[in-house]
């Protein structure tokens, strides 16, 4: 499904205009990824939380060359759902 | 840093954005519900700056109960997945994007192996003394030194001095443990350190003859250095081991300044015509200038050249220090020549030992 898709239908459900859509939408992506970046976590109520995950540094081994590399730590983003959404995961079955 | 919005936060920030209220909030609503909908419809949901949101299943699979030690099977189930979008990724990793995967030899590797096991052995470790000498914790260290400018909170700064220390304390008692298990090896230790050596006279082409002179001192300064678990490790560990003052690292960094200076050859940054001068801000290290000026951050050592006197120790830069930019000429500095990297890198490399032991 392509964003548009799925603007339209945040469109149909709240009535607001296309460009309102888009730009709202483009604004909290903006403020997600900038809570994200500061290492600051935003949590949904019932959808779930979106964090900063650090990993930290390790070895890893080339498997052609069989080289050693250590791997520096980074951060990552990751989502979490929630307890709602997890209940709701749980029980769903496939889309047939 | 760490702090924990919710949605009401998330609602705030649409509104100072300049957009109603009650739209704010009904938008940031439906925003989440739509996600959740569409992502049980079967689709995958991608937002652009953020990434994907799909179900995807995960199969029935053999497990065991942590508690009991039983064997449980846990049906297939889906999972919600969500795969943050390349641009999110780095942006997050900004503080760390500086830093590159390092190739290791097996020794460094084995080494590192050991420090794992160590912990597991003896978490406890961090009661030693804090003359451990830096073993193994130089891999990341010329960026690590200050990993937590961005964030301007003081706790993550303690976070990373605890780690540091931790690590510090775990490289002694292994270096204990196998100075008690194979004390006797002192023979081993010195013949190790004339062959690493060699690997860097290749490195750098002008200074055999300081090197080999260094080696000599490094091995005699070193009658503890029976595991040369690192191939620096010895140089560093010896003027420390011996005192752990600076007093007794002058001569070893002397060593390795002639070293890096004689790899300059030519070269010497302070002759150069300054650009001009800025001052350094919270967060920023010379490679993060090196890059911006220079186009990649392993031409930090010209602009450490060019300083020398206002940086007594590139791994300990203080904000609000006032650095000179030189103007750089293009038969040095050039990051599409690998020559001009390469020799960068050998400075580069140089400069590490050299400051390694006043971390």
């Amino acid at each position: 499904m392509k964003e548009n898709d799925f603007l339209s239908a945040v469109r149909s459900e709240t009535g607001f205009s296309a460009k309102l859509t888009e730009q709202m939408t483009r604004q909290l992506v903006e403020i997600l990824s900038g809570m994200l970046s500061a290492g600051d976590s935003l949590t949904i109520h019932g959808f779930g939380t979106f964090e900063l995950k650090k990993k930290e540094e390790r070895l890893s081994v080339n498997p052609v060359s069989g080289k050693r590399f250590m791997i520096p730590p980074k951060r990552v983003p990751a989502f979490r759902p929630g307890a709602t959404l997890k209940e709701r995961i749980k029980n769903y079955k496939g889309n047939e | 840093m760490n702090n924990r919005y919710v949605l009401s936060d998330l609602v705030d920030a649409l509104v100072k954005a300049g957009h109603k209220r009650r739209d704010a909030e009904e938008f940031a609503r439906v925003f989440f519900a739509q996600i959740e909908e569409q992502v049980f419809r079967g689709d995958t949901v991608k937002i652009k700056g953020l990434g994907l949101f799909r179900l995807i299943l995960s199969g029935a699979r053999e497990s065991v109960n942590v508690n009991t030690g039983e064997r449980i099977k846990i049906d297939e189930h889906y999972k919600l997945q969500f795969l943050p979008e390349a641009g999110l990724k780095e942006m997050v990793n900004v503080p760390y994007a500086h830093l590159d995967p390092i190739p290791l030899d097996d020794e460094t590797a084995a080494a590192l192996a050991a420090k794992t096991d160590a912990v597991s052995d003896e978490p406890a470790g961090d009661t030693k003394p804090e003359v451990a000498p830096a073993k193994e914790a130089p891999v990341f260290e010329v960026e690590e030194s200050q990993p937590s400018e961005n964030q301007k909170s003081d706790k993550k700064g303690t976070t990373i001095a605890w780690i540091i220390f931790v690590l510090l304390a775990l490289a002694l008692i292994v270096y204990a443990l196998c100075s008690t298990v194979f004390s006797g090896d002192n023979r081993n230790a010195r013949r190790t350190r004339p062959v690493v050596r060699n690997e860097v006279v290749t490195e750098v082409p002008a200074a055999p003859a300081a090197e080999q002179a260094e080696a000599v001192q490094t091995a005699e300064q070193a009658p503890a250095a029976q595991l040369a678990e690192k191939p620096q490790a010895a140089d560093k560990q010896a003027p420390a081991a011996a005192k752990p003052s600076e007093a007794a690292a002058p001569k070893t960094a002397q060593t390795a300044q002639q070293v890096a200076d004689k790899a300059a050859a030519a070269v010497d940054a302070s002759k150069w015509e300054v650009q001009r001068e800025i001052t350094l801000g919270q967060g920023e290290r010379l490679t993060l200038v090196a890059q911006q000026y220079y186009g990649d951050k392993v031409y930090w050592v010209y602009l450490y050249q060019a300083n020398r006197d206002r940086i007594p120790n590139p791994n300990k830069i203080t904000a609000g220090t006032k650095i000179r930019i030189p103007k750089a000429p293009a038969s040095v500095v050039n990051p599409k020549d690998p020559a001009s990297l390469q020799k960068a890198a050998a400075l580069e490399e140089a400069y590490r030992k050299q400051f390694a032991s006043k971390k």
